[in-house]
Protein backbone atom coordinates (compact mmCIF):
# COMPACT_ATOMS: atom_id res chain seq x y z
CA UNK A 1 0.00 0.00 0.00
CA UNK A 2 1.05 3.66 -1.07
CA UNK A 3 2.42 5.63 2.21
CA UNK A 4 0.53 8.82 2.81
CA UNK A 5 3.01 12.20 0.77
CA UNK A 6 3.69 14.88 3.51
CA UNK A 7 4.37 16.77 -0.65
CA UNK A 8 0.89 15.66 -2.28
CA UNK A 9 -0.64 18.82 -2.90
CA UNK A 10 -3.91 19.45 -1.99
CA UNK A 11 -5.32 20.89 -5.41
CA UNK A 12 -5.55 17.34 -6.26
CA UNK A 13 -8.32 17.43 -4.19
CA UNK A 14 -10.55 19.06 -6.63
CA UNK A 15 -9.64 17.37 -9.50
CA UNK A 16 -10.45 14.19 -7.39
CA UNK A 17 -13.79 15.40 -6.96
CA UNK A 18 -13.88 16.15 -10.87
CA UNK A 19 -12.49 12.91 -12.12
CA UNK A 20 -9.52 14.20 -13.67
CA UNK A 21 -6.58 12.40 -12.15
CA UNK A 22 -4.28 9.34 -12.96
CA UNK A 23 -4.80 6.06 -11.81
CA UNK A 24 -2.14 6.87 -9.63
CA UNK A 25 -2.96 10.19 -8.00
CA UNK A 26 -6.27 9.12 -7.67
CA UNK A 27 -4.49 6.07 -5.55
CA UNK A 28 -2.34 8.32 -3.82
CA UNK A 29 -5.19 10.71 -2.95
CA UNK A 30 -7.19 8.01 -1.43
CA UNK A 31 -4.14 6.81 1.36
CA UNK A 32 -3.86 10.68 1.54
CA UNK A 33 -7.67 10.77 2.59
CA UNK A 34 -7.77 7.28 4.55
CA UNK A 35 -4.95 8.57 6.78
CA UNK A 36 -5.44 12.72 7.48
CA UNK A 37 -8.38 14.13 9.10
CA UNK A 38 -7.24 17.21 7.92
CA UNK A 39 -7.58 16.16 4.10
CA UNK A 40 -10.96 14.16 4.59
CA UNK A 41 -12.48 17.68 6.07
CA UNK A 42 -10.91 19.51 3.36
CA UNK A 43 -12.83 16.74 0.42
CA UNK A 44 -15.75 17.80 2.33
CA UNK A 45 -15.54 21.25 1.76
CA UNK A 46 -14.49 21.44 -1.52
CA UNK A 47 -17.64 18.71 -2.35
CA UNK A 48 -19.92 21.05 -0.75
CA UNK A 49 -18.79 24.16 -2.80
CA UNK A 50 -18.34 22.57 -5.89
CA UNK A 51 -22.07 21.60 -5.06
CA UNK A 52 -23.41 24.81 -4.77
CA UNK A 53 -21.80 26.14 -7.69
CA UNK A 54 -22.99 23.53 -9.94
CA UNK A 55 -26.63 24.04 -8.07
CA UNK A 56 -26.84 27.38 -8.95
CA UNK A 57 -30.24 28.05 -11.35
CA UNK A 58 -29.70 28.39 -14.87
CA UNK A 59 -30.33 32.37 -15.78
CA UNK A 60 -32.84 33.75 -18.54
CA UNK A 61 -32.08 36.05 -21.05
CA UNK A 62 -33.62 38.87 -20.77
CA UNK A 63 -37.11 39.01 -22.71
CA UNK A 64 -36.66 39.03 -26.89
CA UNK A 65 -32.77 38.80 -26.48
CA UNK A 66 -32.26 36.12 -28.63
CA UNK A 67 -34.89 37.43 -31.39
CA UNK A 68 -32.91 40.32 -31.04
CA UNK A 69 -29.64 39.21 -31.54
CA UNK A 70 -30.26 36.40 -33.81
CA UNK A 71 -32.86 37.46 -36.35
CA UNK A 72 -33.18 40.92 -36.33
CA UNK A 73 -29.67 42.67 -36.65
CA UNK A 74 -28.12 41.82 -39.73
CA UNK A 75 -24.77 42.45 -38.58
CA UNK A 76 -24.80 40.15 -35.75
CA UNK A 77 -26.66 37.19 -37.53
CA UNK A 78 -24.84 34.76 -38.83
CA UNK A 79 -25.15 34.32 -42.63
CA UNK A 80 -26.38 31.11 -42.11
CA UNK A 81 -29.22 31.55 -40.25
CA UNK A 82 -29.61 34.26 -43.23
CA UNK A 83 -30.43 31.57 -45.52
CA UNK A 84 -34.10 32.66 -46.76
CA UNK A 85 -33.01 36.47 -47.44
CA UNK A 86 -31.99 35.55 -51.00
CA UNK A 87 -34.73 33.09 -52.19
CA UNK A 88 -37.18 36.18 -50.79
CA UNK A 89 -34.74 38.33 -53.55
CA UNK A 90 -35.44 35.76 -56.24
CA UNK A 91 -39.09 35.32 -55.28
CA UNK A 92 -39.90 39.13 -55.03
CA UNK A 93 -38.12 39.43 -58.28
CA UNK A 94 -39.93 36.80 -59.92
CA UNK A 95 -43.10 38.55 -58.79
CA UNK A 96 -42.27 41.63 -59.96
CA UNK A 97 -41.48 40.41 -63.57
CA UNK A 98 -44.70 38.60 -63.43
CA UNK A 99 -46.70 41.61 -62.96
CA UNK A 100 -44.46 43.72 -65.27
CA UNK A 101 -45.64 40.70 -67.88
CA UNK A 102 -49.07 40.78 -66.56
CA UNK A 103 -49.71 44.53 -66.59
CA UNK A 104 -46.88 46.85 -68.12
CA UNK A 105 -45.44 45.71 -71.18
CA UNK A 106 -48.26 46.64 -73.85
CA UNK A 107 -50.43 44.13 -75.66
CA UNK A 108 -51.25 43.26 -78.67
CA UNK A 109 -54.33 41.95 -79.94
CA UNK A 110 -54.46 41.09 -83.20
CA UNK A 111 -57.12 39.68 -85.33
CA UNK A 112 -57.00 37.86 -88.63
CA UNK A 113 -60.11 38.67 -90.57
CA UNK A 114 -60.49 35.84 -93.26
CA UNK A 115 -60.70 38.94 -96.07
CA UNK A 116 -59.91 36.69 -98.79
CA UNK A 117 -62.42 34.08 -97.87
CA UNK A 118 -65.25 37.10 -97.75
CA UNK A 119 -63.81 38.36 -101.14
CA UNK A 120 -63.90 35.12 -102.53
CA UNK A 121 -67.81 34.54 -101.09
CA UNK A 122 -68.95 37.89 -101.72
CA UNK A 123 -67.25 37.71 -105.72
CA UNK A 124 -69.19 34.43 -106.04
CA UNK A 125 -72.65 35.66 -104.57
CA UNK A 126 -72.43 39.02 -106.26
CA UNK A 127 -71.68 37.08 -109.64
CA UNK A 128 -74.47 34.62 -108.99
CA UNK A 129 -77.11 37.51 -108.73
CA UNK A 130 -75.90 40.22 -110.45
CA UNK A 131 -76.17 42.62 -107.71
CA UNK A 132 -72.74 43.20 -106.07
CA UNK A 133 -74.06 46.06 -103.80
CA UNK A 134 -76.68 44.06 -101.73
CA UNK A 135 -74.72 41.31 -101.20
CA UNK A 136 -71.97 43.27 -99.70
CA UNK A 137 -74.36 43.39 -96.23
CA UNK A 138 -73.97 40.10 -94.72
CA UNK A 139 -70.17 41.06 -94.74
CA UNK A 140 -70.52 44.44 -93.72
CA UNK A 141 -70.48 45.54 -90.20
CA UNK A 142 -73.82 46.59 -88.73
CA UNK A 143 -74.22 50.29 -87.85
CA UNK A 144 -76.81 52.39 -86.01
CA UNK A 145 -76.76 55.98 -87.59
CA UNK A 146 -77.79 58.52 -85.12
CA UNK A 147 -80.83 60.39 -86.15
CA UNK B 1 -23.86 30.61 -23.50
CA UNK B 2 -25.81 32.55 -21.87
CA UNK B 3 -24.68 31.10 -18.81
CA UNK B 4 -21.93 31.14 -18.96
CA UNK B 5 -21.35 34.84 -19.55
CA UNK B 6 -23.99 35.45 -16.70
CA UNK B 7 -21.91 33.51 -13.97
CA UNK B 8 -18.87 35.29 -15.36
CA UNK B 9 -19.84 38.73 -15.29
CA UNK B 10 -22.73 39.03 -12.58
CA UNK B 11 -25.49 40.54 -14.61
CA UNK B 12 -27.22 40.07 -17.25
CA UNK B 13 -26.50 43.11 -18.98
CA UNK B 14 -23.09 42.20 -19.23
CA UNK B 15 -23.32 39.09 -20.08
CA UNK B 16 -25.99 40.26 -22.73
CA UNK B 17 -23.47 42.41 -24.25
CA UNK B 18 -20.68 39.56 -23.89
CA UNK B 19 -22.60 37.08 -25.92
CA UNK B 20 -23.59 39.16 -28.54
CA UNK B 21 -20.18 40.70 -28.68
CA UNK B 22 -19.11 36.24 -28.63
CA UNK B 23 -21.70 36.02 -31.20
CA UNK B 24 -19.68 38.15 -33.67
CA UNK B 25 -16.56 36.39 -33.36
CA UNK B 26 -18.00 33.09 -33.60
CA UNK B 27 -19.58 34.39 -36.92
CA UNK B 28 -16.12 35.56 -37.71
CA UNK B 29 -14.04 32.30 -36.83
CA UNK B 30 -16.94 29.67 -37.79
CA UNK B 31 -14.33 29.60 -41.03
CA UNK B 32 -11.38 28.43 -39.08
CA UNK B 33 -13.20 26.57 -36.60
CA UNK B 34 -11.53 22.53 -36.38
CA UNK B 35 -13.55 20.08 -35.21
CA UNK B 36 -13.22 19.11 -32.33
CA UNK B 37 -14.87 20.39 -28.85
CA UNK B 38 -17.78 22.97 -29.51
CA UNK B 39 -18.19 23.77 -25.98
CA UNK B 40 -14.76 24.53 -25.57
CA UNK B 41 -14.27 26.55 -28.50
CA UNK B 42 -17.14 28.79 -27.81
CA UNK B 43 -16.44 28.73 -23.94
CA UNK B 44 -12.97 29.71 -25.24
CA UNK B 45 -14.43 33.02 -27.22
CA UNK B 46 -16.80 33.87 -24.26
CA UNK B 47 -14.15 33.35 -21.77
CA UNK B 48 -11.88 35.82 -24.36
CA UNK B 49 -14.78 38.24 -24.36
CA UNK B 50 -15.40 38.38 -20.92
CA UNK B 51 -11.37 38.57 -20.22
CA UNK B 52 -11.03 41.82 -23.10
CA UNK B 53 -14.17 43.65 -21.05
CA UNK B 54 -12.46 43.10 -18.21
CA UNK B 55 -9.18 44.65 -19.09
CA UNK B 56 -11.57 47.11 -20.79
CA UNK B 57 -13.41 48.30 -17.91
CA UNK B 58 -10.33 48.09 -15.61
CA UNK B 59 -11.25 50.91 -13.85
CA UNK B 60 -15.22 50.60 -13.70
CA UNK B 61 -14.85 46.58 -12.15
CA UNK B 62 -18.10 44.90 -12.67
CA UNK B 63 -20.38 44.69 -9.09
CA UNK B 64 -21.73 41.56 -7.68
CA UNK B 65 -25.77 42.36 -8.74
CA UNK B 66 -27.70 40.23 -7.14
CA UNK B 67 -29.36 37.29 -8.76
CA UNK B 68 -32.99 38.21 -10.45
CA UNK B 69 -35.11 35.43 -8.88
CA UNK B 70 -37.88 36.36 -11.44
CA UNK B 71 -35.23 35.71 -14.28
CA UNK B 72 -34.05 32.34 -13.51
CA UNK B 73 -34.88 29.06 -13.40
CA UNK B 74 -35.35 27.65 -10.42
CA UNK B 75 -33.33 24.65 -9.18
CA UNK B 76 -36.52 22.36 -8.46
CA UNK B 77 -39.96 22.91 -7.97
CA UNK B 78 -39.45 23.98 -4.64
CA UNK B 79 -37.52 26.65 -4.70
CA UNK B 80 -38.31 29.04 -2.55
CA UNK B 81 -36.94 32.63 -1.74
CA UNK B 82 -34.23 30.95 0.79
CA UNK B 83 -32.59 29.44 -2.05
CA UNK B 84 -32.60 32.22 -3.95
CA UNK B 85 -31.14 33.72 -1.25
CA UNK B 86 -28.55 31.30 -1.45
CA UNK B 87 -28.39 31.37 -5.40
CA UNK B 88 -27.91 35.49 -5.00
CA UNK B 89 -25.24 34.43 -1.94
CA UNK B 90 -22.83 32.32 -4.48
CA UNK B 91 -23.02 34.62 -7.41
CA UNK B 92 -21.91 37.33 -5.24
CA UNK B 93 -19.36 34.91 -4.22
CA UNK B 94 -18.01 33.71 -7.19
CA UNK B 95 -17.87 37.37 -8.73
CA UNK B 96 -15.62 38.37 -5.63
CA UNK B 97 -13.08 35.91 -7.39
CA UNK B 98 -10.05 37.00 -9.14
CA UNK B 99 -11.17 37.05 -12.69
CA UNK B 100 -8.51 33.92 -13.69
CA UNK B 101 -10.25 32.15 -11.02
CA UNK B 102 -13.53 32.49 -11.79
CA UNK B 103 -12.94 31.85 -15.01
CA UNK B 104 -11.40 28.56 -13.76
CA UNK B 105 -14.55 27.16 -11.45
CA UNK B 106 -17.43 28.88 -14.40
CA UNK B 107 -15.78 26.82 -17.12
CA UNK B 108 -15.71 23.79 -15.23
CA UNK B 109 -18.59 24.08 -12.79
CA UNK B 110 -20.92 25.86 -14.64
CA UNK B 111 -19.76 25.26 -18.48
CA UNK B 112 -19.04 21.79 -16.95
CA UNK B 113 -15.97 21.22 -19.71
CA UNK B 114 -12.99 19.08 -18.53
CA UNK B 115 -9.94 20.55 -17.21
CA UNK B 116 -7.96 20.17 -20.92
CA UNK B 117 -10.51 22.16 -23.07
CA UNK B 118 -10.63 24.51 -19.63
CA UNK B 119 -6.68 24.79 -20.70
CA UNK B 120 -7.43 25.28 -24.04
CA UNK B 121 -10.33 28.06 -23.08
CA UNK B 122 -8.05 30.13 -20.91
CA UNK B 123 -4.88 29.25 -22.99
CA UNK B 124 -2.25 27.64 -19.68
CA UNK B 125 -1.57 24.30 -18.59
CA UNK B 126 -3.50 21.35 -17.57
CA UNK B 127 -1.72 21.95 -14.03
CA UNK B 128 -2.48 25.56 -13.87
CA UNK B 129 -5.94 25.03 -14.69
CA UNK B 130 -6.34 22.60 -11.50
CA UNK B 131 -4.70 24.96 -9.16
CA UNK B 132 -7.39 27.95 -9.90
CA UNK B 133 -10.16 25.63 -10.03
CA UNK B 134 -8.65 24.22 -6.37
CA UNK B 135 -7.89 27.83 -5.48
CA UNK B 136 -11.20 29.42 -6.10
CA UNK B 137 -13.27 26.85 -4.63
CA UNK B 138 -11.07 27.56 -1.27
CA UNK B 139 -11.79 31.06 -1.90
CA UNK B 140 -15.36 30.79 -2.57
CA UNK B 141 -15.78 28.29 1.01
CA UNK B 142 -14.14 31.36 2.65
CA UNK B 143 -16.33 33.96 1.28
CA UNK B 144 -19.77 31.79 1.73
CA UNK B 145 -18.63 31.18 5.29
CA UNK B 146 -18.11 35.15 6.05
CA UNK B 147 -21.30 35.82 4.27
CA UNK B 148 -22.84 33.21 6.74
CA UNK B 149 -20.79 34.24 9.42
CA UNK B 150 -22.37 37.96 8.98
CA UNK B 151 -25.90 36.87 8.78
Amino acid sequence: MTEPRDDLPEELLSAYVDGELTVDERAAVDVQLATSQVWSQLLGEITEVRAAVRSLPVPLAPAGFWESVLLDDPAVTPSRLRVPHPLRWVAGSAAAAVVAVAFVVPSHHTTTPPVATMVDAHASRSSLSQDPVTQLAPIAQPVKLAP
Amino acid sequence: MYQVAYRLTGNPDDAADVVQEALLRVRKGLETYQPGSLEGWLARIVTNVFLDEVRRRRRRPTEALPVEPDRVLPASPAADEASAELSADIQAALTSLPDEFRVAVVLCDVADLPYEDIAVATGVPVGTVRSRIHRGRRLLRTTLQGQTADD
